[in-house]
């Protein structure tokens, strides 16, 4: 967490400073684009290519959970980002913040899902679908001697499994899916569903090794064994299965979660026009495959699937079958109170776990 | 009563009052300044948790002014919708409250309230989780509601209390709001802060001070005590805060109030307005404090009043009592005859110059004791120690020799003719004589210390003079009799050296008599005895001589001892008699005289020879006495013969020798003659040789008034001495006598006969007559007859006959052999 926000700090701070250092150092850098997205969700090829063919700059800004995402725009007032990747929950609360400018037309808008366009609450005015998964729980099999297959075994885990638990720093999400294995609506109101959620949380605290969305790379801490199952996305699991055959992913028996990221521009942008272009850009049928293959995620691009090798298109963890996502559900927006609610609950949540993190 | 009591009654008030007067002043000054420190430290107490409590608020209030300026605080705060507010602005809101909480861990809540009382944004610690309280009616909102505070404190007393301080969040909109808009009210900021310590401090400074110390809040429901209190008391106490609750100005001081009946010190403070912190101790716990040092203090104060008081009688009894009693003791002992008693003082007052006198009176009346002492038990002349000083040193020595079974020897020293000298020049020529006798003996026996003495310390005063001319010497540690011999010689050898006093010098001899521990005797009477006896035999051994004591000398001596003390008795009893020798014309065979011979009829020996006791007598000055008895009984008889009608006859009386030199026979024979009225013409003197060659002037002179008296001289034993014939010329001697052994010789040595011849023919030239002695034989007569002797006496006519036997004698003989015309 502190880790999170000190690189959250840095980012910044690099993308207070480095323009203006490259302005000075290198070439008249006509147009500078910032975006606020999740790590490794975009490919730099493409972010090299853009660059190249119109000689800007794209800055990234790297959050790592959908809290972090909000904490930082509330911090900024979402002033200083060009770009903003958001979950499609938020896009209403975003747009009501006066954060996301209008959408402009761009040419491969056509390309786009209408099932995704129009998702949201003020995502069909605001924002563009970038990419849509689920939530689930990667695990490594050969460390465990039974398969996870239920959110039950995650929040009540086993010896195998006990401290060596990563969650995703998310409060939605978490409570979402305590929720679920308890067999509620991730999206209930009834307190007494968040009561007992709260009461499996506090109780499954202890297990939580940390709350930081681990990494993706060689070096991660379930490839290494110090962690043995997350709440992950789907896709990042991909990514980690590039470097050991042992990482799982499963989407529950109970359901996971069925999310959609868009992509905005900032209303602060002073760079609306090239942001919109960047979308543009990156919505090229060709691109966009690019980019689903680079990020393992299902790209509500149509024309891009239409692209993309049959292994990829047909690979369960991208593209769920319609029975394992019978019992998933997509996040609703929830009355205040519980939201609320469900804020308090991840922030007792934290205070434990924070102490898990610190002791160690 | 003694000085030291009446200088203690005199002294110990003067003491004791300054010392009680400080007792008491030190008492009220502890008591005060106990007072002063319990009530000093039950307000330090009160300071203490108030300004913690105040600490602690002023925390608590900074914290909360600084999350109220807090950015994102503010834009949760002004967000328009309640669900931005939520989905957005609470989560770093909630990240901040927790982050508040690591920081000061007894932030127990943190909280957000919406004006409207909702508490929208909630952190707690899990164990006061409590999300859903519904704030509007409570005081501090209404209170923050309807005022212009700005924050508002309270404390919750339970059992768990706590600080609650909440801050209103009034922010501007800049994005809505116009620039001359109020800042809105946007919600509430509160902060619980867990006062855990609180009860602990409470009830620590009360143990600490055994005080009371409580937190109550205004309404005085609510309460937290350092411990409880009895109802009534309570009661009594909330009675007196309300009272001073609601005085205007609040007293702080220490007032000293009655709760249910007792006195307590009590101090209170406001806290936050509406609370009160009270401490109070009871009075009894204040003056009880006092009342232990109180009894410190008395414990000390009598200490020193009986520290100062056994120090004073110390001192006088160390300064005047112990040197008077000493004193005194002193004189006591002095009074009981312990005469070299002395006194050591030691400390430095007048006692000492006292004792000093003392000591040195002391001294003084020692030494003169010694001395008279001394005297008592020395001979004043010589110096060294008297007879009893003897037995004393005899008896210790005797006691030393049994215990270490040594050998010792007492000696018995006479001088020889002591007497003599003592008569011839006079006493004072005698003391010093026996002063220098004594020196030489004692100059002698020191020199003699390598002889048999082990132990030289132990012999001093081996000489003792006895009285007279006797001396003794006791030798101790001997070996045996030779080394007592040793001594002996060598005290004789050293008279052989001439005594010079005044002018006179002497040889002097002395006879030494030993007698042997444990070989003759074992004690002192019996060693004394047989050293006389040792001493006269070497007397009669001839004088300058030693003898050691033998069994056999015993008889004589005794004989002798008692022959000497029973002729006093003799003379005085009339047991001497006189006999009488008749002495014959040889030529007409008729009567010529008679020797007066002394006889003793002992009442139980019978008759005793001369011999036996005229040695004796002359000896032990008896003589003197004797002689004396003799001429005057012979003067008597001749006076009493002669009236008798026997007439022109002569009777012969002896004087010794020691006569002439002890007293004036001259005047003795004068009054003899006047006494018995006895013609001149009819005595004789018969003296030995001795009287004329040791004779001097004197007894030349005695001789020649006795002859003009008309009393005829005779030389008796003539022959046995040195003088000659020619120096018989000298004086006016009428008559030789020769000696007895001459005539007995007669018969067989015809030299004799020759001298005996000589003797007469030159006799008769100096115109004397000659008388000769012990003739018995009629060979004898004859040969005297041929001779030409004048007189005979012997045997051969008469042996000596008691005056009875003589008168019949003479009638037969006499008368009927008509001897009697020769007298005629």
């Amino acid at each position: 967490m502190i880790y999170a926000f000190n690189r959250a700090v840095l980012l910044c701070f690099l993308v207070a400073f480095l323009p203006s250092v490259s302005a000075v150092q290198i070439s008249e850098p006509d147009q500078t684009l910032t975006i606020l997205n999740w790590d490794d969700y975009l490919d730099p090829a493409l972010v090299k290519a853009f660059e190249q063919r119109l000689g800007v700059r794209v800055n990234q800004v790297y959050y790592e959970s959908d809290d972090h995402r909000d904490e930082l725009m509330a911090a900024s007032q979402g002033k200083g980002y060009d770009l903003l990747v958001v979950s499609g929950l938020m896009v209403d609360t975003y747009q009501k913040q006066g954060w996301l400018a209008k959408k402009s037309v761009f040419e491969n808008d056509k390309f786009l899902a209408a099932r995704w366009v129009d998702a949201y609450a003020g995502s069909k005015e605001f924002v563009v679908p970038y990419f849509w998964g689920t939530l689930g729980i990667a695990y490594r099999q050969d460390l465990l001697t039974a398969p996870i297959t239920r959110w039950q075994q995650f929040f009540n885990p086993n010896e195998e499994m006990a401290g060596k638990i990563a969650l995703i720093n998310s409060s939605r999400d978490v409570v979402g899916m305590a929720l679920k294995s308890l067999g509620y609506s991730a999206n209930s109101n009834n307190p007494e569903h968040l009561n007992q959620a709260k009461a499996l949380l506090l109780k499954f605290a202890p297990n939580v090794k940390t709350l930081n969305y681990i990494d993706f790379d060689e070096n991660s801490a379930l490839l290494t064994g110090e962690i043995v199952a997350s709440m992950m996305y789907s896709g990042d699991t991909l990514m980690l299965q590039e470097h050991s055959d042992q990482v799982r992913y499963v989407l529950p028996e109970e359901g996971g979660n069925i999310w959609v990221d868009y992509i905005g521009v900032a209303a602060s942008s002073l760079n609306k026009v090239l942001a919109w272009e960047f979308i543009n850009f990156l919505n090229t049928p060709k691109h966009a495959a690019q980019l689903a293959q680079f990020i393992y995620y299902a790209t509500p691009n149509h024309a891009a699937e239409d692209l993309l090798p049959k292994d990829f298109t047909q690979d369960p963890v991208i593209y769920p079958s319609a029975k394992a996502l019978a019992q998933s559900e997509y996040y609703q927006p929830l009355n205040a109170r519980t939201r609320n609610r469900i804020n308090q609950v991840f922030s007792q949540l934290k205070a434990q776990t924070t102490s898990n993190e610190n002791s160690e | 009563m003694k000085i030291q009591n009446k200088f203690t009654l005199l002294v110990v008030p003067l003491i004791v009052t300054p010392i009680l007067l400080v007792g008491f002043n030190s008492y009220q000054y502890l008591f005060e300044s106990s007072k002063t420190k319990a009530l000093f430290q039950m307000r330090s107490n009160l300071n203490l948790v108030e300004s913690r409590l105040v600490q602690e608020h002023d925390q608590v209030l900074a914290s909360l002014q600084l999350l109220a300026s807090d950015t994102v605080m503010q834009h949760y705060a002004v967000a328009p919708d309640e669900f931005t507010r939520i989905a957005i602005y609470q989560p770093p809101v909630l990240k901040r409250f927790h982050k508040y909480h690591l920081t000061y861990p007894q932030y127990q809540e943190i909280r957000f309230i919406l004006p409207d009382g909702y508490q929208e944004t909630y952190w707690a610690v899990e164990s006061q989780y409590n999300p859903d309280i519904e704030e509007a009616t409570k005081p501090w909102m209404q209170h923050l509601a309807s005022s212009n505070d700005t924050n508002y404190s309270e404390i919750q007393i339970g059992p768990e209390s706590f600080l609650k301080v909440y801050q209103t969040l009034r922010i501007k909109n800049k994005a809505i709001d116009g620039y001359h808009d109020e800042a809105k009210l946007r919600g509430y900021l509160g902060i619980s802060v867990n006062l855990g310590w609180l009860p602990t401090a409470l009830k620590d400074s009360a143990e600490e001070s055994g005080q009371y110390m409580a937190l109550m809040d205004e309404r005085h429901v609510f309460h937290l005590g350092s411990h409880a209190l009895a109802a009534e008391k309570e009661k009594s106490l909330v009675k007196f805060l309300k009272a001073q609750h609601q005085h205007h100005e609040f007293n702080e001081g220490v007032q000293l109030v009655q709760l249910a009946g007792q006195q307590y010190y009590v101090s209170c403070r406001r806290v936050f307005n509406n609370y009160i912190l009270t401490a109070m101790i009871p009075q009894v716990v204040v003056n009880s404090v006092a009342a232990q040092l109180s009894i410190r203090l008395i414990v000390i104060t009598l200490g020193a009043i009986t520290f100062t008081i056994l120090l004073l009688v110390f001192v006088l009894r160390n300064t005047v009592a112990r040197p008077l009693q000493k004193l005194s003791l002193a004189s006591k002992k002095i009074g009981e005859g312990k005469l070299d008693t002395q006194i050591k003082l030691n400390s430095s007052s007048e006692f000492v110059e006292l004792s000093e006198n003392f000591n040195l009176m002391s001294e003084k009346i020692n030494k003169s004791a010694q001395e008279i002492q001394f005297m008592a038990y020395h001979d004043s002349l010589t110096l060294l120690p008297n007879r009893r000083m003897f037995q004393y040193l005899l008896s210790n020595n005797l006691a030393s020799a049994k215990r270490k079974k040594e050998t010792l020897a007492l000696l018995f020293l006479d001088l020889d003719n002591f007497k003599t000298i003592n008569d011839d020049l006079g006493h004072e020529v005698g003391d010093l004589l026996l002063k220098s006798f004594a020196a030489r003996i004692s100059t002698t026996l020191r020199e003699e210390d390598t002889i048999g003495k082990d132990d030289v310390t132990q012999d001093l005063d081996l000489v003792s003079r006895l009285g007279g001319d006797e001396f003794t010497v006791v030798l101790p540690h001997l070996h045996n009799h030779v080394d007592a011999s040793v001594v002996a010689q060598r005290i004789i050898k050293a008279m052989q050296t001439v005594f010079t006093i005044e002018s006179h010098q002497f040889y002097v001899s002395t006879s030494i008599g030993i007698a042997m521990y444990p070989a003759d005797a074992l004690d002192i009477e019996g060693l004394v005895k047989c050293a006389d006896i040792a001493m006269y035999n070497a007397k009669n051994a001839g004088r300058n001589t030693y003898k050691f004591y033998m069994q056999s000398m015993n008889v004589a001596i005794i004989n002798r001892v008692k022959h000497e003390s029973e002729l006093h008795t003799a003379i005085d009893q009339r047991q001497l008699i006189l006999h009488f020798q008749p002495q014959v014309n040889i030529q007409s065979k008729g009567f010529y005289g008679v020797e007066a011979l002394v006889r003793w009829m002992h009442p139980q020996r019978g008759l005793i020879p001369p011999n036996d006791f005229i040695t004796l007598a002359e000896e032990t000055g008896m003589i003197l006495e004797l002689g004396k008895w003799v001429l005057f009984e012979s003067c008597r008889k001749a006076k009493a013969w002669a009236e008798l009608g026997i007439s022109n006859f002569k009777v012969s009386v002896n004087v010794s020798s020691v006569q002439f030199q002890r007293q004036d026979v001259a005047k003795l024979v004068a009054q003899a003659l006047q006494e018995s009225q006895l013609s001149a013409e009819f005595l004789t003197l018969e003296i030995t040789e001795s009287v004329l060659m040791s004779a001097e002037d004197s007894n030349r002179q005695t001789l020649l008034d006795i002859k003009k008296m008309g009393v005829a001289l005779a030389i008796d034993d003539f022959g046995t001495g040195y003088s000659s014939l020619s120096f018989l010329r000298q004086f006016p001697v009428d008559t030789l006598k020769i000696d007895r052994a001459f005539i007995v010789q007669s018969n067989r040595e015809p030299e004799v006969r020759a001298i005996i011849s000589a003797i007469i023919t030159m006799a008769h030239a100096l115109k004397l007559t000659v008388v000769a002695e012990g003739v018995e034989s009629e060979s004898e007569l004859a040969f005297l007859i041929s001779s030409d002797c004048d007189y005979v006496q012997g045997y051969y006519y008469s042996k000596p006959l008691s005056e009875e036997k003589f008168l019949e004698f003479y009638k037969t003989e006499v008368v009927s052999t008509q001897v009697g015309s020769n007298i005629q």
